[in-house]
């Protein structure tokens, strides 16, 4: 290592010395690993939006509608679900989206009861209060990335969906989706929307203790017969089934994705060998004045790694400086699959470009050092 | 005894259609502090007995031992050490590393000794001041002129004192001002430094320095006279 490091001046300055071909091959690494970094943000967007929906919430919602903008039960619902055995708290949630399809401008606004809301969703003030809300029929709770998407600030007001409000407070809330959603008056938004004593559906915070599956039945059966059948799910089971196509969307692009990172080594790999191949007689002066075959054929394994890492960083840079400059949220039936720039994909992004830099070396590398010294020496 | 002994060497180097033998059964004894030129037409054998004795070749047949190590018997690693401590090499062609400045390349072989920093810089200015180019330390190559950039190949051959520097053709390049100049350095390293000098040369001004001339003709010696 300490030899290897010693001619690390050699190495760089090799790269440097064949500009052109440096800065493509770095160029065309930085494009294929920044897919990779992006496709990584993406999948982890969905992770993270899957794994905040808890167990111990269930959505009811009517039976066969996909879309909050096609759900319709009655709000009088409530009283037979707080009834219902394990139940704790109900909260009438009546959403407005302006889109159900994929889109990149979510809106997301949930009227609900305000003594209620506390009771059901965890969250966290940032700015403003939460009992002037309660108390200001018109006033809003804007999830922390729908402020900084639309720029909201608590005492302004700004127009959400189709409805004037007044930013009470901007949120942060542990459960799935909460920092994409305005939460407004139930009254107000039913007005709005006239679907006056109307609900998109029902959150549901089970007792401690209590079996989801079995309070989901439960409260199904209650409303067999009725207006409206429900289906209740859990909130994990509700979320999965909204992002379930854009995980297979992020799953084919998670192919295209590794098929970057291949056509990148193959890129490097053919770099790294014409470099490595044109500078045969310097290695073999250089053998002659003592390098060995395993440190030359690490030189040029450190040519290759060296090239995927600086290609790697830039990709993942560029990812992570797009999403902090334009910070992204995909709404999905409602739901908000947020894009952020993070320390653990730049990191997954250097190690995968490490791999495919040292994998792309090891032919050029072998060749390299299988090269008689004999040979080496008399090629100028 | 002999600081270079070649006993009964052969190579033979196996091509596709026939087997080329450059060297055959071939002995020569050189002393310590000798300065020899090995002369000969193209083809006759005098790079390959070069490389044997660097220990860049391995002979098909026979020994090679050097300053009492046997050459022939020494693995890849132990082989890579040997040159680093053992053998200066001076090319035709220079062979500077084109990226590295004078100073550097003269660097190189104490960086694989792996001497601490203050030794290195040391012997580097003593090997670039012993060949006249002290001031020329951070230049690069194409920054020096040929017979510059020759004298700084033998600062790298001689930096880590080794008591062998082989030649071959190092004067090949370089107009007669700067060939009188190289072949009047290494000849003030043979007789102030005692170093033994093992050259190929086609040229007879350079093998008028040497006090040895070995002709060589189809892989055997066909003449070995002192001057």
């Amino acid at each position: 290592m300490r030899d290897l490091l010693s001619f690390l001046p050699y190495v760089v300055r090799t790269a440097r010395r064949a500009r052109t071909r440096t800065l493509l091959t770095v160029a065309g690494a930085a494009l294929a690993m920044g897919l990779f970094a992006f496709v990584r943000t993406v999948e982890r967007g969905v992770d993270d939006l899957s794994a905040r929906a808890g167990t111990q919430t269930l959505v009811v919602f009517q039976d066969s509608r996909f879309c909050p903008l096609t759900s319709e039960l009655p709000v009088r619902y409530a009283g037979p679900i707080r009834d219902t055995p394990g139940v704790e708290e109900v909260l009438p949630t009546l959403v407005f989206i302006n889109s159900c399809r994929s889109n990149l401008d979510l809106v997301t606004l949930h009227g609900v009861e305000p003594r209620s809301i506390d009771k059901v969703y965890d969250f966290k003030v940032l700015d403003g209060d939460l009992a002037g809300w309660k108390t200001r029929g018109d006033g809003a709770l804007v999830g922390e990335r729908l402020a900084a998407r639309r720029g909201a600030r608590v005492g302004e007001r700004i127009r959400l969906g189709e409805i004037d409000v007044h930013v009470n407070a901007v949120v942060r809330g542990s459960g799935a989706g909460i920092d994409n959603i305005a939460f407004v008056h139930l009254d107000q938004l039913a007005l709005a929307r006239k679907k006056l004593g109307g609900a998109t559906q029902f959150l549901v915070r089970l007792s401690p203790g209590a079996d989801p599956a079995e309070v989901a039945e439960t409260i199904d059966r209650t409303f067999k017969n009725d207006e409206s059948r429900t289906d209740t799910k859990t909130m994990q089971a509700f979320v999965a089934g909204a992002v379930g196509e854009i995980r297979e969307v992020v799953s084919f692009a998670k192919m295209l994705g590794y098929l970057a990172v291949v056509i990148v080594a193959l890129v490097l790999a053919n770099t790294v060998f014409i470099s490595a191949q044109s500078r045969a007689n310097e290695m073999g002066v250089m053998e002659t004045i003592g390098v060995t075959k395993p440190l030359l054929a690490a030189l040029v394994a450190l040519e290759g790694v060296g090239l995927g890492l600086v290609g790697g960083a830039l990709g993942a840079g560029l990812v992570a400086l797009a999403f902090t400059i334009h910070p992204t949220t995909l709404g999905i039936e409602g739901w908000g699959i947020d894009f952020h720039p993070s320390l653990a994909v730049a990191l997954q992004t250097l190690a995968a470009s490490f791999a495919v830099g040292l994998l792309a070396s090891v032919l050029p590398a072998i060749d390299a050092a299988m090269r008689p010294l004999a040979r080496a020496v008399k090629e100028e | 005894m002999s600081l270079i002994e070649i006993d009964a060497v052969t190579k033979t180097y196996h091509g596709t259609s026939e087997d080329v033998t450059p060297l055959e059964d071939l002995s020569l004894r050189i002393d310590e502090g000798e300065f020899v030129a090995l002369m000969g037409p193209s083809g006759s054998g005098k790079t390959t007995l070069l490389n044997l004795i660097a220990g860049i070749d391995q002979p098909t047949a026979g020994r090679v031992t050097v300053a009492g190590e046997e050459v022939s018997a020494l693995s890849a690693r132990e082989l890579a050490r040997w040159r680093t401590r053992s053998v200066g090499f001076v090319f035709q062609g220079y062979n500077l590393l084109p990226v590295l400045t004078a100073y550097e390349n003269v660097e190189v072989p104490l960086l694989l000794l792996r001497l601490p920093r203050a030794d290195r810089d040391r012997k580097v200015m003593t090997a670039l001041g012993a060949v006249g180019l002290g001031d020329r330390a951070h230049h690069l190559p194409r920054q020096l002129s040929g017979g510059q950039q020759q004298r700084v190949s033998i600062a790298r051959a001689i930096v880590a004192d080794p008591k062998v520097l082989l030649a071959d053709e190092p004067t090949g390049n370089l107009d007669r001002v700067a060939a009188t100049a190289t072949l009047d350095l290494l000849k003030r390293l043979n007789t102030e430094f005692g170093k033994t000098l093992v050259m190929v040369t086609h040229d007879a001004l350079a093998a008028g320095a040497a006090d040895r001339l070995i002709h060589l003709d189809k892989g055997r010696i066909v003449e070995d006279a002192h001057a």
